[in-house]
This record gives C-alpha cells, structure tokens and sequence, in this order.
C-alpha cells in the first residue's frame, strides 16, 4: 500500500515537472515580452540590456532553474497588460469558480448515484428509463448548448430566474444545474454499468443462497462493490469541472477565473495563461492523489497488497 | 448456462433499429455539410444589414427567403450552418485521423516495444492523460494562433493518449492469446505477427471507441470557437455561431439557438451509435 | 452402506427448467425426479451441459441473481420434508423461499474467489448467512460463531483469518468459506455444486475429506455435482448420471461403476482416464545409448526482481535437469504453480531461462541467428489446453493451419491448399473445416485443429500442454487416442504437460514430477506410480484415487 502510493506520488511530481517544462517552454517560444512591451520598437543596446537584466541572455538550462526557483518562492510574474501579479487576478475570482464547482458536484453526485443506481435496479420502470434518457441527452450535449437552453426557457421564455451574473442566490441556480447536468449523466450512466456489472457476479447469488432480503443484498453486496470504480468517475468529473466551468462562465458572464484565462489566450498574455496552466495542473493532481488515497481506503484488494 | 448472460447490456433490444436510423440521419447532415458550397442559397459572408435578425420561417416575420433565419449582419443561418458543419466535420475527422495514428503507433510501440519503451511511452501518456485538455488546447493556440491546422494538430494532440491506452492494453491482452504464442512457436517474425494476428483483432475495438469518442472531438473545436479562440471569422463556424448569438438571446433567440440544435443533433445521433456499437463489441480502454 | 430411509427429505417430481434467451429457448431440464435421504450423498454425474447445475439451481431458484428480468420457468414440484411439515419449493413465495435458502439448505459454488465479496471480510460474510437464518442472535454471538465455524473446516488461527478477504486466502481456504457459510446454519441438504473442480488434486483430497465431516457431524444430506467420477467413488452413496437434461440412471455407487446400465453411463466410465489402463507401449527409444534430444541442465527462471525493487527473485524454475530421448513420451506432472507450464514455454524457446543451459537436438535455442531460429521452430511444437484461444478468432482454421507452411515455406503455395485438407484430414476432421471460424468449431474440434497446425509443418517435438484439462472426459479419451495414434504413426517425440495423473499414466512412458518449480521425481512411468519415492508423489497419488482403488473402495463398504 505504502509503495502503491509512494508510485502514484512519483508519478504526480514527474506530472507536475513536466507540466511545468511545457509552461516555461510556451512562455520561452513567445518570444522576448518586449515587443509587447514597447509596440514603437526599441534599440538593440536597449534590448541587449534588458536581456541582461531578465536574464534572456544566460543559456536556457539556466533560465529553467531560475524560472523553477521564481515559482517555488511563489513569484509567478505580471501581466503584460495590467502589471498585476497574476495569483492575484485569479484570487479575486476563484470563490464564484469554487462557489459554482462545488455546488454543481454536489448536486450531481446527490442526484446521479441515485439514479443509476435506480435504473440499474428497476430495469424497465417509466420512471427510470425517462431519467436515463435524460441523462443521455446531458451526456451528448455541451454545456453551453445546454447554458443557452436553460437561459432561454428559464431566463426568458418562463422569465423565472436570473440569466447573468451571481449576485443573489437566484443567480447561482442556472449555472450550477448547467455545471452539473453532463456531470450527472456521466456519474448515473456509469453508476448504472456497474451496478449491473456487479449484479452478475457470482458473490450475488452467493449473497442470495443465504436467504437474504432483496433490498439487502443490494446495499451491502451490490452498491457497495459498484461504488468503488466509482470513484475514479468521479476524480475524472472532478478535473473535467475546470474545463466545463469555463464555458459556464462563459455563457452565463459569472466572475470566474476561466474569464481571466480565456482573456489570456486571446491577448497572449503568458504569464497569466503560464499561472492558470500550473494551478489548474496542480489541482487535477492532487484530485488523482486524492482519488489513488481514496481507492486505497476504499478497496481492501488494493489496500492490503504488499 | 452462465448467470451473466441474463444481465442485459444496455440497450440490445431497440438498438438494431436505433443504429441504421441515425447513421442515416448523421450521413444526410454530414452529406449536406459538404455539399454546402452547391445547394447553400447565398454565399455564407454575404452581409446584409437590412435583412438582419430576420426570425426563422415558423416565427412571425420569418421567410422562405432565410428558412432558418438571419444573424446580427444579416446573413443566412442555414447556409451558415451548412458551412459550418462542414468546417466541424472537416476539423474534427482530421484531428481524430491524426490523433488516432499517433495513439496507434504509440500504443503499439508501447506493447510490442520492449520494457523501456513501454515505460517511457507510458509515462508520457499519464501526464498527458493527467493534463485538461483545455488548457494544452489553450496553451498551442496561444503559442501557434488560430489557423486551422493548429486546431488539427493541437487536437490530435490531446486526444491521442486514450488511443494508445486501448491499444496497448489490446495488445497485452492479444500478445498473451494462445494463437499469438502458437504464432510465435510457428516461427512467425514480429512484424507478421503484428500485422496477422494483432492488429485485425484490434479493429473493431478501435473503430467503437473512435465512434464514441467523435462527438468529443467535435465539441472541443466547437467549444474553442464558441469561447472566440477557435476558428477565426469569417470562416463560419458552429461554435462561433453559438456564441456570437449569445448578445442577441434576448430578442432572437435563434442566432445562437438554431446552431445549437444543429450541434446537439449532430453529437447526440454520434451518442446513439457510439453506444449501440459498444453494446455490440465490448470493449475496455485498460490493459 | 447407508439403508435408505422410508420418507426422503427431498423429493423432485417432474422437474423442467427453461431458459428464455436471445437466440431462443433452452430446455436445460427435461422431467427429473429424484429422491435424497437424510444424512445420504447423493452424487450428480455429467458433462457439461447436461443440466445437472440448472437442476441443482432449481431447489433455491438460484438460477437468476436478483433485480433481473425472470428469464427462467421451472415446472414439477420439490417437496422437502421439514420438522415442521412439508414445503414445495417450487411453489413457495418469495418471501417463504428467503427462508428455505437461510434455513433448509445451503450451496457451494465452484469458483470460490468469484463466489465470495471481495470487499467484505470472510467472518462477516459467514455471519450474514447466520443472521438471516436466526435473527435473534446477536452480532457478536454470530462473530464468534463464524470463527468456530471457519476452525471446523479446517483453516489454522481462525480467529484472525475471520478478518481476512477473500484475496488473502489460498483456493483451499476460500472454498472451507463457501462451506462455512453453507454449513453455519446446519441445513438439512447441502448441496456443492463442482466444489473442488478447480482445485489442485492434494487441495481436493483434503477439502472433500472436511465436506465429510461436516456432513456426519450436521447430519446433512448432501446433492454433489460433478463431472469427475474418480471424487463420486469416495463420498456419494448413490449416483444419478444425467445426460441432456434428464437422469439416465441412478443406482448405488457400488453398482454404478460395478454393473452399469445405461449405454451413456458405460461410455462415461469406459472414457475414464486410467479405466484404459493400457500400458504405454514399449519404450522404443528411451534406451540410455541414444543421445537425448532435449537436454536441460540446471535451468532456473526467476521473476520479480526489479531494477527498482531488490525483492528476493521468486522461483518459476529451480535448477532442472531433464533429458528426453527420442520416440519417448515424456509427462511432466504437477500442480498449478508447479512451474511444469514454465518448463514447457523454456524447451520451446519462448521463455529464455536465467540460468542453465538447454540444448534441443544439440543446439541452444537462445543462441541462434534468424535462419537458424526459423528451422529451430519447426523442429519443436505446441498445444495449449485453451482450445479457444489458441486459434485467431478472425481466421478461418484452415488459415491457422496454412500459416505454419507459409512461414516456414513448405511446399509450393499451390499445394500448401492440399497439405492443409490432408493434415485436418490425419487429426480426424472433414477436410471442409477449413472454410471455417473457430466459434464455430466445439472444443474437441479446436483441439483437432490446433494439433493439426503443429504437425502440418512436420515437427520432431511436441509439447502438449494440458492439451485435455478443458474437454469433457469422453472428449478427452478421443484426443488422448489421437495423440496416441499420431506418436506411433509419426515417430514423434511427446513432452505431455498434466495436473491429472492418469492422463499421464495413459500415455506417457516416463513422468516427471514437479512441485515448487522442481523437479522432485523422475522415472518410468509404472514404477513411479507403483512405488513412489518422494514424499510428495506419495501424496500426489493419495490423493486421487485409481479405478481399481475405487473397485477397493467399494468392495470394502
């Protein structure tokens, strides 16, 4: 066990290097920030000075230690346009990202382990087959189709809820159901897959030679065993929320980070596009550690091996 | 007689049925896609302001002249849709097309190769697996602009380590077969073997999961576009339409609406077969 | 031998049992009675498909997990006598069948590591079968229950291994939990479906000795399902044979193998390895003088030492030396993990060793340039036991077969087409297999096949390994003969991998015994099996029992 989770950790570090050598090298290939920086041109002395005082003239294994040694002491750089150190401009708006996030997954997870399980359990019912068939439907349409559906029926045709923006608590129900519908599909659907994967398992008809009650049999021997798999879904969903939330953010103007990313990319501003690159890295492999930890705790087969 | 086999994968029943009807479907859509250029009624950036966000035929105000509508400057949704499915598909079977050869080669050096190599091939392919594709996407545009062959290459890209998984899982599996060890004792060469026994074996799996994971690809140019780093204007694009329209959701809610359902039609008919051939072929990305 | 009582305990009248599949419906039970006595054995005898585990299913209706479309019809009445009156189990409600499975009668399952949760603790799982049946007792009573249960079958420090999973025990040890949980309640029947088929035979013999036991000491009656007549011999006082869904005879065991009736009963036990005891026939080539064709010396495989990870190296091979001469027939016998497999996969240069030194036909496999390897794989050839996947699901058998002559460039490709039809033709199929897929093929003919691939290129050397373990023993007994018949017609040299030693017995002149990666015994075949010397050989034949030891057996009853 103990050597199961010194690998994944290896793994996660040389993850983050390497995720780090594709940052420096993105801000590396784009060129000298002067350019940028001064747009009527500058002189070659003054260039050839400025290199100096950066450091762009020093081979580039160098620079690579410099630039590992600026992001341990947390000096990740400014933005070419506004000068503020990035961490800041994604501190001010990581709480709607997390805020919007967190209730999204909680909403799917209360929703989709219910319903695959469910569907799962009551082949053929009405009921859960028309859940599933809207979860397939969440599962194949992006979420700003499904932002901009919500939006018109919601937000204009019904004109019941807040289309934009997060200000009172109304405004935070469009995007989180919007965040969590494919989330929810996702976790029902293949909650369902391995319920019924389990449901065939011999130790199930072991389970039922011993007299048990139906509804037994499915807490303990079913639900249980199909929730172990479970939770690398739901690690994936979770590193799959950085992406979604961005088109989130997107349809419904919320004061998130994905904003400051998306103004990055199409102002080519390395630095900050640099930083959310890590952070974002950083996050996923620490949700995979997390998820490694909780299959540990989870499962004895991994558990106990030696 | 194995308990197992009353456990019912999916959808066997209806999915027969369900399979012809929306490959036809899907082959109509793609088939006008690139036809676009010869039964499109205007020319997809012909501006005209004084015919702009004209509502779709069904809605008061709306004409045969603009079936689907008009945008913000006046240009005819449907043959911008046209177009851009057109543009979607073509981006996205190129990208797949990449992406799957270099997941291909990859997982086959991985599971033929020798120890190294498949250690090292695999550690490449965790990392990238570990990274949100959003952000290497973010990263090469950022890097290479936004033509359109960036958008191929940077798709292939991302989208290839869950090819090389498969097939080097596959391989493992087909390299442990009783007949690719009787090969081997006939004293078949590597190559034969790869070539006869292995690579035959993994069509159909890699045909589904390259089925499944098409609407993907689709919506990640789409999901570029609509978020303004993907294709580039004037090009007509799904996604860029979608998002474009988002100003005008209030007043006419078919600039953004009517491509919206385009796109959903498009990756929920791909859903339908994706599944149903998984149903058919059962097939597992881990070795 | 035990007096049948007057009132049976369980009376089957009637039975049929349906399948409603996708490609139709299956009769897998066509009208079966059966009585079982207190305190009897009953054996139920078949191959594979005869129905008899549909049969045996049908008293808990255990053909179906829960939560799934019923799919199953079962006709005729089961009536067991209980104290308390007499119950149809086919009739009964569900709620009152909850109570027959935790109160009546308990199952055991072949597949023990499938039958068991894996992510449940082994003593929970035993005192879940408990609660069921007596809710009044408490948890901790229960607990204490289990472990005694579990110390009852037999597994050392039971108190602790009550808190393992079922991954950290041996195949031995999961299967004393299946009867555990089986016998915790003191059923009236037990019925073990296949218990100890994929167990190895030493395993076997202690496991069967247990079910015993609990058997006399709970005063059960016992419906054993098998395919292996040797086990029925040891435990059962009657046997029932079934073939196609029906009982074809049923009689005391002594009269079974003594006087049989049914013409499906004596093929049965006419297909017995070990029934044939023919000699294998005279040794022509294992005359010392001959240069041996395989010579190993010394050979030892290890894995699990890593560049990253000093582990101590785990044997698969431990220093073997083996000859093997011309003409011979050679049995390498162990139990799994014995590393017999291992061996073979060495002597065919698919597995290089880490240490020793092999020599087949004077040369050394592992030493060889391209040309030289090519003419070194025609010399040596193999089949596996897996009938199935030995053969390219997408290639028809005649391109299996045709591929050999390709790679080794035998005869002109126009009459590659030829020697293909004559060799399907040699190992006893209809030359028009060849158009066909191997699904199509049933595991006797895969099996064809696949011989008939290793021979088209003419090979000095055969190594089978477990070329029958997956057959039905009356398949069996056809290519063991076409085995035979081909070693005498061919001349060939025969290294024949088994767990069973009557196979071994019945063909081979010389048996190599392994255990633990050695080689622990090595001689001519009836002076091996009539005088062991090793100590586990002793054991390894303990454990099985011969025809005529069954003749003993009975006669002494």
């Amino acid at each position: 066990m103990l050597r199961f989770m010194a690998i994944r950790f290896g793994r996660a570090l040389i993850t983050m290097f390497m995720v780090l050598v594709i940052a420096f090298i993105t801000l590396r290939l784009s060129g000298t920030p002067f350019a940028m920086m001064f747009p009527e041109g500058i002189t070659d002395e003054h260039q050839a000075a400025l290199e100096a005082k950066y450091g762009f003239d020093r081979p580039i294994w160098e620079q690579f230690i410099v630039y590992l040694g600026d992001i341990a002491s947390g000096n990740f750089g400014r933005s070419l346009y506004t000068s503020q150190p990035v961490w800041m401009m994604y501190a001010v708006r990581m709480p709607a990202t997390l805020m919007v996030g967190g209730l999204a997954l909680l909403l799917a997870i209360a929703i989709g382990i219910p319903l695959g399980a469910a569907a799962a359990l009551y082949r053929g019912r009405a009921s859960t087959s028309a859940g599933m068939g809207l979860a397939f439907l969440g599962y194949a349409v992006p979420h700003f189709v499904i932002g901009i559906g919500l939006i018109l029926f919601f937000g204009y045709y019904l004109a019941l809820l807040p289309a934009t923006g997060l200000e009172t608590p109304n405004h935070y129900i469009l995007p989180v159901v919007t965040l969590a519908i494919p989330m929810i599909a996702a976790i029902a659907r293949f909650m369902r897959a391995a319920m019924l994967d389990a449901i065939g398992h011999d130790y199930v008809t072991t389970a039922l030679s011993k007299g048990l009650t139906d509804r037994r049999i499915a807490r303990i021997h079913i639900l249980r065993n199909a929730m172990i798999p479970l939770i690398t879904v739901l690690g994936l969903e979770i590193a799959g929320l950085l992406n979604g939330s961005i088109f989130v953010e997107a349809v419904f103007s919320l004061p998130g980070v994905g904003r400051v990313l998306i103004d990055a990319v199409q102002g080519r501003d390395y630095p900050v596009l640099q930083f959310g690159v890590i952070a974002y890295a950083a996050i996923v492999v620490s949700v995979n550690l997390l998820v490694d930890l909780a299959y540990v705790v989870a499962d004895p087969r991994v558990r106990l091996e030696k | 007689m194995t308990d197992a086999a009353f456990v019912h994968r999916g959808t066997g029943r209806w999915s027969f049925g369900v399979l012809h009807l929306s490959g036809l479907a899907l082959a109509l859509i793609i088939a006008l896609g690139f036809m676009a250029p010869l039964i499109a009624p205007y020319d997809p950036n012909a501006v005209n302001l004084l015919n702009r966000l004209k509502p779709p035929v069904w809605l008061d105000g709306g004409s045969w002249a603009h079936p689907l509508g008009t945008d913000s400057i006046g240009r005819d949704l449907l043959t911008r849709c046209l177009y851009g499915v057109r543009t979607s598909f073509g981006i996205a079977v190129f990208g797949l097309i990449f992406s799957a050869v270099l997941g291909v080669a990859l997982g086959l050096l991985s599971g033929l190769g020798g120890r190294w190599v498949d250690r090292s091939v695999m550690t490449v392919t965790d990392v990238f697996i570990t990274l949100p594709n959003l952000l290497l996407l973010l990263c090469g545009i950022t890097l290479l602009g936004t033509e359109i062959w960036v958008l191929v290459l940077m798709i292939g890209l991302v989208r290839w380590e869950a090819y090389a998984r498969l097939v080097r899982g596959q391989v493992l599996t087909l390299r442990e077969q009783g007949y690719v060890e009787a090969s081997r004792a006939l004293g078949s060469s590597r190559m034969r073997i790869a070539l006869e026994h292995i690579l035959p074996n993994l069509a159909s799996p890699l045909v589904v999961i390259l089925t499944l994971s098409f609407p993907g690809v689709l919506l990640m140019e789409a999901g570029l576009s609509f978020l303004g780093v993907g294709v580039q204007p004037p090009t007509p694009s799904i996604g860029r339409m979608i998002g474009d329209g988002r100003d005008y959701l209030v007043n006419a809610w078919w600039v953004s609406g009517v491509p919206s359902i385009v796109i959903a039609t498009i990756t929920l008919l791909f859903q339908l077969i994706g599944d149903s051939l998984r149903d058919r072929i059962d097939v597992r990305a881990d070795g | 031998m035990l007096e049948p009582m007057a009132e049976p305990i369980l009376a089957a009248r009637g039975v049929h049992v349906r399948f409603d599949t996708a490609a139709g419906p299956i009769h897998a039970v066509r009208g079966v009675d059966l009585d079982i006595h207190a305190s009897e054995t009953v054996a139920l005898v078949g191959e594979s498909g005869s129905g008899k585990s549909a049969f045996a299913k049908s008293f808990l209706r255990l053909h179906q997990p829960p939560f799934t479309t019923p799919r199953t019809h079962i006709e005729g009445t089961i009536v067991l006598s209980r104290p308390d009156g007499p119950i149809d189990l086919i009739a009964l409600s569900d709620a009152e069948m909850r109570t027959a499975r935790a109160r009546d009668i308990g199952i055991i399952f072949q597949d023990a590591l499938s039958a068991l949760n894996p992510t449940k603790r082994v003593g929970e799982q035993i005192a879940e079968a408990l609660g069921e049946a007596s809710p009044d007792i408490r948890p901790k009573e229960a607990n204490a229950m289990a472990v005694d249960i579990l110390d009852r079958v037999g597994i050392p420090d039971a108190g602790t291994r009550s808190r393992a999973y079922p991954h950290q025990l041996s195949g031995g040890q999961r299967q004393r939990v299946m009867i555990a949980i089986a016998a915790i309640r003191s059923p009236q029947l037990l019925i073990a479906d296949e218990p100890t088929t994929a167990l190895d035979v030493t395993v076997q013999a202690r496991l069967l000795r247990i079910l015993k036991d609990i058997q006399v000491e709970s005063r059960m009656a016992m419906l054993f399902i098998t395919h292996d007549l040797t086990i029925v011999a040891e435990i059962a006082d009657r046997v029932a044979v079934m073939n196609q869904g029906q009982i074809v005879e049923i009689a005391p065991t002594r009269e079974i193998f003594g006087a049989p009736q049914h013409d499906y009963t004596k093929h049965l036990l006419a297909s017995l390895p070990g029934r044939r005891l023919r000699p294998a026939r005279g040794p022509k080539a294992s005359r010392l003088s001959d240069n041996p064709l395989i010579r190993a010396c010394g050979i030892s495989v290890t894995f699990g030492s890593t560049m990253f990870r000093k582990a101590p190296p785990v044997y698969a091979l431990k220093s073997v030396d083996l000859s093997v001469y011309p003409g011979e027939r050679l049995g390498i016998v162990g139990e799994s993990g014995s590393g017999k497999t291992t061996l073979g996969r060495v002597i065919l240069g698919l597995q290089s060793p880490t240490a020793g030194t092999l020599r087949v036909g004077g040369r050394n496999p592992f030493r060889l340039n391209r040309d030289e390897a090519i003419r070194f794989r025609r010399k040596v050839q193999v089949v596996f036991q897996d009938t199935a996947a030995s053969l390219d699901p997408r290639m028809a058998v005649g391109r299996s077969v045709w591929e050999g002559l390709d790679v080794h460039r035998i005869g002109e490709p126009d009459d590659r087409d030829a020697r293909v039809r004559a060799a399907l033709e040699q190992v006893g199929l209809n030359p028009e297999f060849a158009s066909r897929f191997p699904h199509m093929l049933s595991g006797g003919e895969r099996q064809r096949v696949n011989i008939a691939r290793s021979l088209v290129i003419e090979p000095e050397i055969l190594i089978a390994d477990e070329p029958v373990s997956a057959l039905d023993v009356s398949i069996q007994a056809q290519i063991l003969d076409l085995l035979n018949a081909l070693h005498d017609d061919l001349g060939l040299t025969m290294v024949f991998i088994s767990h069973d030693l009557w196979v071994v017995r019945e063909l081979c002149e010389r048996v190599a015994v392994m255990k633990d990666g050695e080689i622990v015994e090595t001689g001519q075949t009836e002076q091996l099996f009539e005088a062991p010397r090793h100590p586990y050989t002793r054991d390894l034949l303990g454990s099985v029992s011969s025809l005529p030891e069954i003749g003993a057996k009975i006669n002494r009853l």
